[in-house]
Order: structure tokens, then sequence, then C-alpha cells
């Protein structure tokens, strides 16, 4: 596993993939706290759904770093395709805990809180990047060309699950009658950055934290289903 | 002969299209295979389902645990790795040491004659290509080598080397599935011949295991271009015998004397006699 892991580290790094993504996060990171003070719990809420957007980017590109014949080699090596998948999953999780500290240590370095930040208010910080980051990772697995044939499919596909996402609290009671239950298909991001708020609802706080990281196990899942059906039937 | 793979009512669909309809087979082991047919006759296909890379739509494929080794067709040329750190990094991957790994490559291009190991790939000649291509199957030391087309696009004297180093691998036992347009290798390689046609088995000829063979000797002046003499040994593993000084004579097996013949002909010899050894 730690042999495949780092043969995608080398790959990504020498493909450039990484550098819009991660050039935009840190731009939008300076961009947000350039007027400051800022209120912490409220800030950490604004810039995951940013690490939301940007690990969904990069976890698409970095999916297609390989090329597929060589994908196809890559696995044959491994002994075993869960194998392969599971190091790409790590991999891609491991760039998420790289945003998710940059991103939570950032305003504290330079001073950008209206106030100290408690441990929990960073830990709470920390932890609400990492589990839209991680979401966002699985989500966007299912618009790869490892699912999706066409790329035009994965990026509008992706684009569309990411901002009905993003909006579904303000769309809710735009919707008809039991048609606000499709809402739940889609990874709740607004109803957790609502709750980045003072004070903290920490018994919600913690059900939403285990909604999504039971989301995010279901969308490993429903790759898993995807994959083989592919592998079958394409 | 001990059973390798076997298929039952094999089908495969892409997109709803059928693309192989029905298959049944078994493959030997030590075996070689070729797969043939015409563009689109599903040969592809049948090779990637029987790597593993691709599963039947329907019907079942039973194959022994053993490793594979798989040669596509169409090897990534745009790889930014050199050619020592991207089988360096699959050895890893495949379970090897960092010593061994670093061995075993090494090992691999002493043995291809290879030596632009530290260049990047995508800098390769597309002979280069398919030699590193072959070389990461061959990494594992594995029990069967499945090659999409080894041959195609490339140009004649890379084919003849990488033909050469087939038959060295058959020759030390390996088994070996193959696609290939080209007939001079289906015929110098294969024991067995599959032929595909829309998607259907419509034959399969056991090639040379039942033949049998006999030695041919044939005598010709000496070739304009020399060079094929070496080349005629490095494929075949036999050498000429000078009779005069511009007459050579080779004693071949029967199965290649057609296509040395033709190698000399081609290369400006003219062919004194041909006879055939009781």
């Amino acid at each position: 596993m730690r042999s495949l892991m780092t043969y995608h580290l080398i790959s990504y790094i020498k493909s450039y993939n990484y550098v819009a993504p991660m050039s935009f996060f840190i731009i939008i990171l300076v961009v947000n706290y350039a007027i400051y003070p800022n209120p912490v719990l409220a800030s950490y809420g604004v810039t995951s759904i940013y690490l939301y957007i940007i690990a969904a980017w990069i976890t698409v590109r970095f999916f297609h770093t390989e090329d597929p014949v060589q994908q196809q080699i890559t696995m044959l090596h491994a002994k075993n395709e869960m194998r392969y998948f599971c190091s790409k999953y790590v991999t891609a999780s491991s760039f998420v805990v790289l945003l998710a500290l940059i991103s939570t240590s950032y305003p504290i370095v330079f001073g950008m809180f209206s106030k100290n930040p408690t441990v929990l208010e960073v830990t709470v910080g920390f932890f609400t990047h990492f589990l839209l980051g991680l979401v966002a990772v699985t989500v966007s697995v299912l618009f790869s060309r490892i699912i999706l044939v066409k790329k035009i499919n994965s990026w509008l596909g992706l684009s569309l699950v990411l901002v009905i996402s993003i909006v579904s609290l303000g769309v809710e009671p735009l919707l008809p009658g039991y048609w606000k239950y499709i809402l739940i298909v889609f990874p709740p991001v607004s109803e957790l950055a609502l709750l980045m708020n003072d004070p903290l609802d920490s018994t919600r706080l913690l059900l939403i934290y285990l909604w999504i990281f039971l989301y995010a196990a279901v969308m490993v899942g429903l790759f898993a289903i995807l994959y083989r059906h592919k592998k079958k039937f394409s | 002969m001990s059973i390798l793979m076997q298929g039952k009512n094999m089908s495969k669909n892409i997109n709803k299209k059928h693309i192989l309809q029905n298959l049944n087979f078994t493959f030997y082991q030590q075996k070689t295979v070729a797969i043939i047919g015409a563009n689109g006759s599903g040969k592809s296909t049948l090779l990637r389902i029987l790597a593993g890379i691709t599963l039947p739509s329907s019907g079942s494929i039973r194959r022994e645990h053993i490793r594979i080794g798989y040669v596509p067709e169409q090897f990534p040329s745009n790889m930014t790795f050199t050619g020592f750190n991207y089988l360096y990094h699959l050895g890893r991957i495949g379970g090897l040491s960092r010593e061994v790994a670093k061995e075993r490559v090494g090992q691999l291009f002493d043995q291809f004659n290879f030596t632009a190991q530290f260049e990047a790939i995508k800098h390769y000649s597309k002979g280069m290509r398919q030699k590193i291509n072959i070389m990461q199957a061959l990494l594992h030391q594995p029990s069967l080598l499945i090659l999409d087309e080894p041959l195609s696009g490339l140009d004649e004297s890379v084919q003849l080397e990488v033909e050469s180093m087939l038959y060295q691998l058959k020759q030390q036992g390996l088994t070996i599935f193959f696609t290939c347009h080209d007939s001079p290798l289906v015929h110098r390689l294969a024991d067995r011949t599959v032929t595909l046609q829309n998607g259907k088995l419509m034959e399969s000829v056991i090639t040379y295991d039942y033949v049998e063979e006999s030695l041919v000797t044939i005598k010709s002046t000496l070739p304009a271009d020399v060079s094929i003499l070496t080349q005629i040994s490095a494929i075949y593993g036999i050498n000429h015998e000078t009779i005069h000084k511009k007459k050579i004579q080779f004693t071949v097996n029967s199965r290649q004397s057609d296509e040395i013949i033709a190698l000399l002909i081609q290369s400006g010899a003219s062919i004194y006699s041909v006879w055939h050894i009781p």
C-alpha cells in the first residue's frame, strides 16, 4: 500500500495537476482573511466549503493522472484492484488533511481572528474541513472517468452535485411537497456550514459529522458496485 | 498438460453491443496461443478478460492463481518517469523489496540490452517503449504472458528483436497468449491458433503440437546485407556454416525454413538448394 501511495504521489507531482487547484485554494484563503478581525467558527465554516470544492477538483484530476492503460498495468502489478483504489482514496485524503491543516492554521498564525481560538474551536475547525474534504473525495470519484466515460459528464455532474449540496438549505423551501426529500441524496454541506457559529451546538455537530462519515462510506460502497458493473459491461 | 484457463459460455457486451458471444475454451500451461481475427473481432477484449482486466458480462472464466504479465497494445507515450524508475516502482508495487526491485530491473535492462534506462519514457522511440512494455510484464517473472499486438507499429529491426525475445521466453517454458496480424510470428511462435470472427470462436487449430519436426538444409550465396546472418542467429538460435568463400549453409528446423529462406532472399542472397534430412 505504501509503495502504491508513493507511486501515486510521484505521478501526481510530476503531472503538475495540483498547481491550479492548490494555487486557487491559497488565493481564496488569503482573500477570505484579507479583512480582519474575523469570527473563528464562521470563518472556518466558510473556508471548509472552499476546501470542499477544491478537494473535489483535486480528486478528479488526481484520479485522472494515470493514463487508463497504465492504470490497468498498475492494477495488475498491485494484484488487487481494491488495494489499488484504497491507496488512491488514502492518498487523496492525505491531500485533504494537508489542506485542512493549512486552512485551520493560516488565520491563527497570521492573527486573522477577532480573539484567540480555543482548542475546541480549532479541533472543530479542523474536523469540519477534513470531513467536508473527505466527502468531496468520495463523491468526486463517482464522477471520474473510472465510472463515467464522457469527460463533460464528469465535470457537469460533479459541479451540479457540489452546487446543490452547498445551497441545499436555501433550495429546500422552494421544492414542492415530498420533492424536498430528494436533497437527502446530497452531502449535508450547508447544514454543517450553518452550524459553525457561536454558540456551538455540539450534539447536532457530532450528528452531522456522523452523517457525513456514513455518507462518505456509502459513496465508497457505491463506487465499488458501479466499478464492478462497469467492468462487466464496458 | 495441466489446464490454465477455462471459459464457459462466456459473453461480453460493451455498451449493449455484443463483443464476444458464448465462447467456450480451454487453454493449457506452457502452450503458446495466437488469437487471430479481423479488426473488431474481439481479440483485445478476450485478452483483457484473460488477463483479469475486465470481466465477462455473462458466463464464467476459471483460471489458476498465477502471476500474469500483460503487454497492452497502446503503451502510454506520455510517461514522465524514467525507464528505471517506472519499472522500479512497479516492482515495489508488486511486493519486491527495494534491493530486489533494483536488481530485477537491472537484470531486465541487461537482458533486453537496453541502455537508455535513465531517460524519461516520453522521449523513447516506439520500439524502446515496447521493450519497456514487455519488461514491465516480465518484472515479476509471470507464469503467463499476454501480449496484445506485440509487433504493431514497430519497424522491421525492432520486430525481429521482439520476435527473438518472445521465442526465447517460449523456449524457457513460459505460457504465452498473443493477438497478432503478422502471420510469420503466428507460425513461428504459436502452438495453437484460435480464430475469432464477429465475437465468435470460429476454429481452434493445434498448429504444431502434432507436426512431426524434421531438419532442412539450406544452401545459399552470402547475402548482400550480411547483418541478416546475425539476426537469424539471434532469432532462431542457429549459426550458418561457411562452405565456401561466398557460400553458406544452414541446417534448420522444417518449421523455420520458409522464413529463413525468405529473409535470405530479401537480403540479397541466392538460394542454391534446399533439402530435407530424413
